[in-house]
C-alpha cells in the first residue's frame, strides 16, 4: 500500500441540500494524488452526491445547495466566480452507464480536446491513439474509428468514455461505478486499466462491489445515511475497522 | 378490438377514396404546360404556375422566420429556462397556440403585419402570418426533439469542460436535429396548405404577373382551390382545372412530408 500523504483533493465539512433534504451531513476527507481511493456505502447514502459536488455536476441542479469547502491542489473549487469549465477540465468523470455520444469513435475521444481549442488534424490523431492505447482499446478500435462509437459492446462503450476523459489529460478521474453494467471480462480489463492509471491520476471511484474495493483500492471511505464513517487505507477499512458500523457493512451484514 | 379494427378500416377506405377521386379527376388536367403557364380565358383554360410560384415563395418566407425562432424558443425553454411556473405557463401557451383557429391567425395578421407594421397585403405579411401559425408547432416538437437527448450525453459533455452553450452545440443540437427538422418540415406542410391566413394578407384571386418582390401580392395554390371550386362563374366547367390543382397541393405537402421522411430515415442510419 501506498503512503502517500500529499493530498490532491481535500474535502472540507461538505454540506449538501437538495431543496429541504439534506444529503450530505458534513462530509471532510482528504484524497490523495496518483492513488486510488473507493467510496463505499450502502444505497442512497450520497456517494454519487459527492461524486458529482467534486466537478461541480450540481451547478446544473437549482436545487442543490453546497456549503463547505473543496480544495483542489490547496484552492477552492467552490467559489462562484471560479471558471467551471477548467475545473471539470482538470477533474474527469466516467458515468455508471456508459455514455458515448452518438457520434464516431475518433470523434468521442477528440471531443474535449476538440473544445477546449486543440483542432490540428495531426496533433489530434496522435492524442486520440494515446487516449486509446491507454485505455486499451486502440488493438480493438483501430480500423474502425470512424464508425459509431454506439456499435461498441457495453464495455467497449465503457472504455471509450475511459478513453475520452483521459484524453483532456485530467489531474482527477472520478468513476461512479463504472463496471456495474459490465460483464465480468470487461470488469477485469477496466480494473486493469484502473491500476495502470492510477500511476498518473488521483482516482476516486464509488462502488458496491467489496472485491473490487478491495482489488484495485489504495484507500477506502465508508459513507452511511450522509455521513462519511470512516476512512483509511483499504486494508484497515476491511480487516480493522474501527465503527461498528463499518464492520457490519463490509462483512455483509447489510446493504 | 374487432370494433377498433373495423373503425381503422372505416377511416383507410374513406382517405382512400378521396385520394382516388382528387388522383383520376385531377390526373387528366396535368401536363407540363399546367403547371408551367399561367391561367388563360378568365380562369378557364392554361396552367396554375403564378399559384405554385407564390405557394413556393410564401412557404420559404414561413421557414426563413418560423424555424429560427421555433427552434431559438425549443432550445431556451428546454435547455435554459428553469421548471419555474413561469416557463410552464409559457409552455401551456404554446401548445394552445397551437389549437387556435387559423382564420383568427389571418385577422391578427391583417392587423398586426398588413396595418400596424404597414407590409400591406403583401407576400411578406403573408409569410409572417403563416409563420405565426406554424411558430407553436415547431416550437413543440423541436422541444420533444431535445427532450429527447439524454441528459447523460450533456453530462458526459459538461464532465469534459463544455460550456453549457457548446454541449448544446456540439452534442445536444446534432442529435435533436432530425426531430427538429422532421418537425419543422410538417409544420410547413400544413402552413402550405392554409388558406385563412393568407386570405386578407397578400394573397390575391388572379395575377398576371409573377410576383418580383416580397412586397408583391401573390396567387396560392390552396386560394386558387378555393376560388376555382366555389367563386368561380363556370364552376362544372373548371372542375377538372381544380382537380388538377388540388393534385399539385397535394402533390407540394406529400413532398415536404416524404423529405421530412427520408431525412429521419437517413439521421437514424447515421446515428446507431
Ligand atoms: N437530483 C436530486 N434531487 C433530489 N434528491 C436527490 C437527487 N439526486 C439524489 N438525490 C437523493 O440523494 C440521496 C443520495 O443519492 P445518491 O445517488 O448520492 O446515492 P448513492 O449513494 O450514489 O446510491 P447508489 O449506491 O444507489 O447509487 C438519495 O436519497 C437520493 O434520493
Ligand atoms: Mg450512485
Amino acid at each position: 500500500m501506498k503512503e502517500t500523504t500529499q493530498s490532491k483533493l481535500e474535502i472540507r465539512n461538505l454540506h449538501l441540500h437538495f431543496g429541504k433534504k439534506e444529503i450530505l451531513k458534513g462530509i471532510s476527507l482528504h484524497v490523495p494524488d496518483k492513488a486510488i481511493t473507493a467510496l463505499i456505502g450502502p444505497s442512497g447514502c450520497g456517494k454519487s452526491t459527492l461524486l458529482r459536488s467534486l466537478n461541480r455536476l450540481h451547478d446544473l441542479n437549482p436545487d442543490a445547495r453546497l456549503k463547505g469547502n473543496i480544495l483542489l491542489d490547496g484552492k477552492s473549487i467552490l467559489e462562484k466566480k471560479k471558471d467551471v469549465t477548467d475545473i471539470r477540465r482538470r477533474i474527469g468523470m466516467v458515468f455508471q452507464k456508459p455514455n458515448p455520444f452518438p457520434k464516431t469513435i475518433f470523434e468521442n475521444v477528440a471531443y474535449g480536446l476538440k473544445i477546449n481549442g486543440l483542432h490540428h488534424t495531426e496533433r489530434l490523431r496522435e492524442r486520440v491513439e494515446h487516449a486509446l492505447r491507454e485505455s486499451f482499446l486502440w488493438e480493438e478500435v483501430h480500423d474502425q474509428l470512424d464508425e459509431p462509437a454506439l456499435e461498441l459492446s457495453g464495455g467497449q462503450q465503457q472504455r471509450l468514455c475511459i478513453a475520452r476523459a483521459i484524453a483532456v489529460e485530467p489531474e482527477v478521474l472520478l468513476m461512479d461505478e463504472p463496471c456495474s453494467a459490465l460483464d465480468p471480462i470487461s470488469t477485469d480489463k477496466i480494473e486493469h486499466l484502473m491500476l495502470r492509471l492510477r500511476e498518473r491520476f488521483c482516482i476516486v471511484i464509488v462502488t458496491h462491489n467489496m472485491q473490487q474495493a478491495q482489488r484495485v483500492a489504495d484507500f477506502t471511505a465508508f459513507m452511511y445515511l450522509g455521513n462519511l464513517i470512516e476512512h483509511g487505507t483499504t486494508a484497515e477499512i476491511f480487516e480493522n475497522p474501527q465503527q461498528e458500523l463499518t464492520k457490519n457493512y463490509v462483512s455483509g451484514n447489510f446493504g | 378490438m374487432r370494433l377498433l379494427m373495423l373503425c381503422t378500416l372505416i377511416v383507410l377506405v374513406l382517405f382512400g377514396f378521396i385520394f382516388w377521386d382528387i388522383f383520376t379527376k385531377g390526373a387528366g388536367a396535368l401536363s407540363w404546360e399546367f403547371l408551367l403557364t399561367s391561367p388563360r380565358k378568365g380562369m378557364t383554360a392554361g396552367g396554375i404556375l403564378p399559384a405554385v410560384v407564390g405557394t413556393v415563395y410564401v412557404t420559404l418566407i414561413t421557414a426563413v422566420f418560423a424555424v429560427p425562432f421555433g427552434v431559438a424558443t425549443a432550445i431556451y425553454l428546454n435547455e435554459y429556462a428553469h421548471d419555474t411556473s413561469g416557463t410552464r405557463l409559457i409552455r401551456a401557451a404554446i401548445r394552445n397556440l397551437a389549437g387556435v383557429p387559423s382564420i383568427v391567425y389571418g385577422l391578427f395578421g391583417v392587423a398586426i403585419f398588413v396595418q400596424g407594421f404597414g407590409l400591406g397585403a403583401s407576400l411578406l405579411a403573408s409569410g409572417l402570418t403563416l409563420g405565426l401559425l406554424t411558430l407553436p408547432y415547431i416550437v413543440a416538437t423541436g422541444e420533444e426533439a431535445l427532450r429527447n437527448v439524454p441528459g447523460s450525453h450533456r453530462e458526459g459533455a459538461l464532465a469534459l469542460g463544455a460550456t453549457h452553450w457548446q454541449s448544446i452545440h456540439s452534442v445536444v443540437l446534432p442529435e435533436a436535429m432530425p426531430g427538429i427538422v422532421v418537425g419543422a418540415l410538417l409544420g410547413l406542410s400544413r402552413a402550405a396548405g392554409e388558406t385563412a391566413p393568407i386570405l386578407f394578407t397578400g394573397v390575391a384571386f388572379y395575377l398576371r404577373y409573377l410576383p418580383t418582390s416580397v412586397w408583391d401580392e401573390f396567387m396560392a395554390l390552396p386560394y386558387h382551390l378555393f376560388i376555382m371550386s366555389t367563386q368561380h362563374h363556370a364552376i362544372q366547367e373548371v372542375r377538372p382545372l381544380a382537380y388538377g390543382t388540388a393534385l399539385i397541393l397535394l402533390g407540394f405537402v406529400l413532398l415536404l412530408n416524404l423529405s421530412a421522411f427520408f431525412l429521419r430515415a437517413r439521421y437514424r442510419k447515421n446515428f446507431r
